[in-house]
Parts: structure tokens; sequence; C-alpha cells
């Protein structure tokens, strides 16, 4: 028989062989257990067996007294069942016969991707370093510009490799296992997904000339960013897939949540300048089949209707 | 163009600046003029009520023995923009004061006339002759409220270039002069103080005084509330616009070259035209921009301002960018609005825009259409509008219109004008 100690999540601290009856319970050391919670009696129970055989858990008179957790009730006697749980000062406690049965083995189902090695992380890097140089050159017009685009380029890949650095850490005092260049390829896949995925909205918005295709945007890349964040998890703990999935889920949930509370509250405030669709890419990116100058210019009514309600609404 | 407005003494730096003269009789003849003139001039102060502040110091004239009063309109716009809180009111060279009355605005040209009480006041008597550019003029005012000053200076004759007249005046105007006279040598008013050029030396201007008689012949009723003088300055600035824009679009816009393209230029003398380019040698790009505005912008209130017309035109073309890089430095151009039209919360409605692809006749554009309301003149508009042509991978044309002060309409006409005079060369 075994008394199991409990954390307040019901995970078991310690455990002790309950080896001759009576058994009692303590804060002084003549006690069979000793426990060091000041809410605890120096002599708080003893478990006996009954003349009919069955444990029994009897208060000794402490003051803080004795509780079944569930449902939670002060008792001075306590019949002991198979799997019940009992509080004692700010301890919990739980009696298991030897016999209790236990669920069987689980499966050792690591993920795949913490088989990810070497060879993918560098596969990783060298694609987010490509695209990374590409936008950097891309969006640059000046001929001396070939400092300015590897310093970019630099800076962004340490700051995604520092990121995954930090998890591998968080890793290895977890699970004593680092698996930096799993986390090294789960960081920059996913941050070369985010680029990739807010660079394909933009195009939509222009393609089929979408008047506001940022919030999408914004939600596309918090997906991704969730994703990132799953595998992480996924790694450093060995919460199941559900778990993890759930806590990125609401990480990122919470943040595009955010995202958008800040956006609206900036939309609430005044501001002067004309907000349109800026989007613009080469005309073999075009879609839309677009207006006459007629249409186009009459399209403005509506806009005429906005701003006349706008004016009239104070 | 800078107008006259003095809020309390903050603007001491200028006050300095006043011409030196050396020739002895015309100091004499400043001097019978400044006593003969002295109290038919008056210093005119809009006092917020709630503090008994002044909140605007300008001067003002008498122009008939009932009371008459002349003065600039942007001198009691705080007035009219807030006839609660405001009110206006005169102090006289001998430091009497008394309530003044707001009958009547001309706010195109900046006039507006209102009425104190009396019989039988000194005033000025107009003018009747064109002035000879070169004559000589006395400009009377209360510069920076330092008290009544006299400042030569001499006619220069009338602006012609510009949408409403205006006499360009050399000589030292100075906030605080504003709504004050200008008199020829005889003691005849020719014109109103009404602005000077800031970053120039003794460039003013001043109202015609022609303008000043039409105020007072159309003043026939003169029991309209601030509520209906707001009404009616707001179609003053209608009426105006329509009639430029409808001059405007009498006949399709006129165009120039830009690059490949044709785009709207100048329309009429009053429209100016300036060019810039970007080409320095270490870019891969190559920008030319060319600007045409009609600058005058007629003032409501103190951070309206309105009737301003302007054509912003940006040729962009790749010196040594493949198309990827080109249409990138396009994009970034076509998202930056460098100067939009400035405009407070309590004034304008936000903007509103839509955005599409556009085909006139002879290319496709993306264009974006912003609409703005004024809050408080109903009916006005401010239209901003910004096209990009998509005819070509190593070049293209940005434009922007934007157009202040117009009505519905004539916001979508002159629009739908402005896209159709863009194209291609053939």
């Amino acid at each position: 028989m075994f008394l199991e100690l409990l954390d307040r999540a019901g995970e078991v601290r310690s455990r002790v062989r309950v080896s001759g009856l009576p058994f009692t319970i303590g804060r002084a050391y003549d006690n069979d257990l000793i426990l060091d919670d000041p809410f605890v009696a120096p002599h708080h129970l003893r478990i006996e067996r009954r003349d009919d055989g069955a444990l029994e858990l009897v208060d000794l008179g402490s003051r803080n007294g004795l509780y079944l957790v569930e449902p939670l009730q002060r008792v001075t006697r306590l019949a002991l069942g198979a799997d019940q749980r009992v509080r004692v000062g700010h301890t919990q406690l739980r009696l298991r016969e030897a016999n209790f049965p236990v669920e069987p083995e689980r499966e050792d189902t690591m993920p795949w991707f913490s088989a990810l090695d070497r060879p993918v992380f560098f596969l990783a890097l060298l694609l987010a370093a490509g695209l990374l140089l590409w936008d950097a050159y891309v969006s640059a017009y000046d001929e001396s510009a070939t400092v300015q685009i590897v310093a970019s380029v630099l800076a962004a890949l340490l700051g995604t490799l520092a990121w995954a650095g930090v998890w591998a850490f968080i890793g290895r005092l977890a699970t004593h296992h680092a698996g930096f260049y799993a986390h090294g390829a789960i960081a920059l896949l996913g941050m070369t997904a985010i680029w990739v995925v807010y660079d394909l909205v933009g195009y939509l918005e222009f393609s089929l000339s979408l008047e506001d295709a940022q919030p999408f945007g914004l939600a596309a890349a918090l997906g991704c960013l969730g994703a990132v964040i799953y595998g992480h998890l996924r790694l450093v703990s060995r919460l199941s897939a559900r778990r993890a999935a759930a806590t990125a889920g609401t990480v990122s949930g919470t943040l595009l949540g955010a995202l958008l509370v800040v956006e609206f509250v900036a939309s609430m405030a005044y501001s002067p300048d004309p907000d349109f669709s800026a989007s613009l890419k080469a005309p073999l990116f075009r879609l839309s089949r677009g207006e006459t100058l007629q249409q186009f210019v009459a399209g403005a009514r509506a806009l005429r209707v906005q701003v006349d309600a706008m004016r009239d609404q104070r | 163009m800078m107008r006259i407005f003095a809020l309390g003494l903050a603007l001491f730096l200028v006050a300095g600046s006043a011409p030196v003269r050396a020739a002895a009789p015309d100091v004499d003849a400043a001097q019978l003029l400044f006593e003969s003139a002295k109290d038919k001039v008056l210093k005119i102060r809009v006092v917020l009520n709630a503090t008994q502040s002044q909140a605007a110091v300008g001067s003002g004239f008498l122009v008939s023995g009932d009371g008459l009063v002349v003065t600039n309109f942007h001198v009691v716009s705080d007035f009219l923009e807030r006839p609660a809180e405001y009110t206006v009111e005169y102090v006289r060279h001998d430091g009497r004061t008394g309530p003044l009355r707001l009958i009547n605005v001309d706010v195109i040209h900046d006039l507006a006339l209102l009425r104190i009480r009396g019989r039988d006041l000194p005033h000025f008597r107009l003018v009747s002759h064109m002035l000879e550019k070169g004559e000589r003029g006395y400009s009377l005012g209360n510069p920076h409220d330092l008290g009544l000053t006299i400042v030569e200076g001499t006619y220069s004759g009338l602006i012609t270039e510009s949408l409403y007249e205006h006499i360009h005046f050399t000589g030292a105007i100075n906030p605080g002069m504003s709504g004050g006279p200008a008199i020829t040598r005889d003691g005849e008013v020719f014109g109103v103080n009404v602005s000077r050029l800031v970053e120039a030396e003794l460039v003013s201007f001043l109202v015609p005084v022609k303008f000043v008689r039409e105020l007072l012949a159309a003043t026939r009723d003169e029991s309209a509330t601030p509520e209906a003088l707001l009404r009616r300055a707001r179609d003053q600035i209608l009426g105006a616009q329509n009639a430029t824009l409808s001059r405007l679009l009498a006949a399709p816009l006129p165009t120039a070259a830009l690059g490949g393209y044709r785009v709207p230029a100048s329309v009429g003398e009053f429209m100016r035209c300036w060019g810039r380019a970007e080409d320095e040698q270490t870019k891969l790009y190559r920008a030319s921009t060319q600007i045409c505005s009609l600058e005058d912008a007629i003032f409501v209130f103190e951070n309206v301002r309105t009737g301003w017309i302007d054509f912003e035109h940006t040729l962009l073309e790749s010196r040594k960018l493949g198309w990827m890089r080109f249409y990138k430095l396009y994009e970034t151009r076509f998202a930056t609005v460098a100067n939009p039209p400035p405009g407070l919360e309590e004034d304008f409605t936000e903007f509103r825009c839509r955005t599409e692809f556009v085909h006139n006749d002879s290319l496709m554009l993306r264009a974006a259409i912003c609409l703005r309301a004024y809050k408080r003149l109903p009916g006005l508009y401010d239209l901003w509008m910004r096209a990009a042509t998509l005819d070509a991978y190593d070049h293209g044309l940005q434009t922007t219109l934007t157009l202040l002060g117009v009505s519905f309409d004539n916001g979508e006409r002159f629009a739908q004008r402005y896209l159709e005079a863009i194209s291609r060369m053939k």
C-alpha cells in the first residue's frame, strides 16, 4: 500500500510505502510520515485497520482537521476507498493499494519534426537567406546598397536563430535535449512561410482589386506563427499533440485579437490622410477586369453617402 | 502666401523689419495723412467670452458716417466659426471701445462688413480712379497689436495670374494690419491690407477696393445671423469654385508631354507649374515630377483653407532595375503620400477611398479616389485622387489630383476629365 503526496495540480510529488499499521502522519519526528507543512499538527492522522478489516483514517484531534477532497467536507474518521484523496493542512494525500490498476504504457511518439537535423536546418537556412536577400535586393534602388542588403539579411537571420536558441535552451532544461537544429529548422521555415504569405496577400489584393486585404494577411501570418509555436512546444515538452495545438492556437489567437483591437483603436482615432489600397504590382498580375472611367468616377457616389453620414453624425 | 493673422504678441520677430526711408517731405505727408486717418481706423478684436481674452486682432476702417466698417474675413472668422463663444469689438485710436455686429461677408476676397453704432462718424472715401504703377500709397493698421501705424509703400499693379484679383503693394504689411486700409496721397482707400509673401521682403497684397464697393452694394439686409452668413460664405465658395471649374471644364484639359505620356497641365494663366528631377547617378532609376497648382487658397477658418487645385505627375523610369525591382519601387512611391491635404477632426470627416483598375481610351490605370466632407460647410467636399499607369515594365506615370472645396458634382466631373486627359503618346 502506498501513500502519495500530491501537488496542487494533482501530480504526485512523493510516494511512501505504508509498511505497517497503525501508520502515523504529522509534523513531529516520531511519525511514520513527516509532513513539513506548518498547518499540520505534530500528530495529525493515523491509519488503522478496523475490526472488520477495512482501513480507516482517524483525525487525532488536530485544530485544522481532516478533509475529504471530493466532495469537500470535514471528517474525523474516514473509511478509505480505492482512490480517495484527503487534505490535511495545505497538503493533499492519496492512498493507493498495490493492486491499483494503472494505464497501459503510452506509445513513445515524438513528433516527426523532432528528427529534423542538420541537412534540413541548412536547407531551411539557405531558403530563408535566399528569400531575404531577394526581398532586400528588390527593395533597394541604390547602387551602393549591397552593405545594407547584407546587413539587413544577417540581422533577420540572427534574430531567428536567437529565437531558436532560446527554445533549444528551454528544451535542454525541460527534457535534457536541446534539439537546436530542429528548432532552427522550424523557426526558419516558419519565418519564410510568414514572409511568403504576407507577400501573397499583397498580390491577391492587387490581382483581385480588393480594397483592404491586410487583416487576411495578418490572420494568415499568425496562423504560421501558431504552427511554429506548436512545433517548438512539442519539442520542449511532453505535451500531447492536442494540448500543444491548443496552447499554440491560444497564443496566436490572442495575438491576433490584440492586433485587431490595436488596429480598431487606431482606426477610431482621426487621421486626415487618405487611406487607400496601395498594393501595386506588375501588369501581368492583374486579374480583375477593371472599370471604365464613368463607372470608376460614379463609384465615388458611394463615398459621398459615407462621408455625408459621417458629417451628419454629430 | 500667408495670411496676416496675429494671435496676441507672439510674433515680435517681424515687427522690426520696417524699411528706412529718408525723403523728408514724405515724412510730413505721412504725418498729415496719419492725423486725418487715425479716427477712421479701428482696431478689431475677437474676444473669447469665457476668458475675456483676445483670440484675434486685426484692423478695420469706417466707410460711412453711419458706422459701416470694413475688415478682412479672416480677422473675424473665429467669431463666424463659433458665434456663441466669441464677441467682436472695436478699439478706437483714442481708446474708446464698443461692440461690432457682423452684417455681411465676402469669403472669396477675404472681406467682412461690420457695423458700429454712431452718426456722422469720420470715414474714408473710396478711390474712384485707377492708380498708376509706382504711385505712392500708405497702409494703415495695427501691426502685432503695437498701436496704429502708417506704412509707406508703392502700388505695384494688379496680380493678373491669380484667380482672385489682388493688388501687389510694395510695403511692409505685418500681422495685425489685416483689414486696415491702404490709402492714396489724397486719403482715399484703394485697397484693403490682406497678406504678404513670407520669405520675401515687402511683397504685400491688398484686396482691390472695387470688391469693397461690390460688398457694400450687395448688402441690403443687415439682419443675417452668423449661421446664415456662414451659409452665405459656403455658397460663395461653391459659386467661385463652380465658376473656376466651369472654365476649366469648358474644353478638354490642356496637356503636356511627360516621358511618353500626356498629362493634364497648366490651365490658363492662373495655374503655376514647377518641375523637379531626381536623377542622381547612384540611383538605379530616374524620376521627373511636374506640379501644377492653383494657389488661390480661400481662408475660411484658422485650419481650413480651400479652393486649392493641384496636379502632380511623377514619371518613374528604370535605369538598371529589373521589372520586379522596378515595380517594388513603383509600389512604394504609390503608397507614399507626401503632402496629404491637412485637416482637423472638427473641420473635416476622414477620407473615404475606393481603389480600382480603370481604363481610359489608351491606358490601364490603378486608381484610388478619396472624398471627405466639410463638417461646418455642408455640400463642400475635398477630393483626392491618385492613379498609376500599368502599361510597361520599366517605366510608369503616377499622378495625384487634389481638389479642395468643391461640390460633389464638380469634383466628379473634374476627376473624370482629369483621368481622360492622361494618355500614351502616339
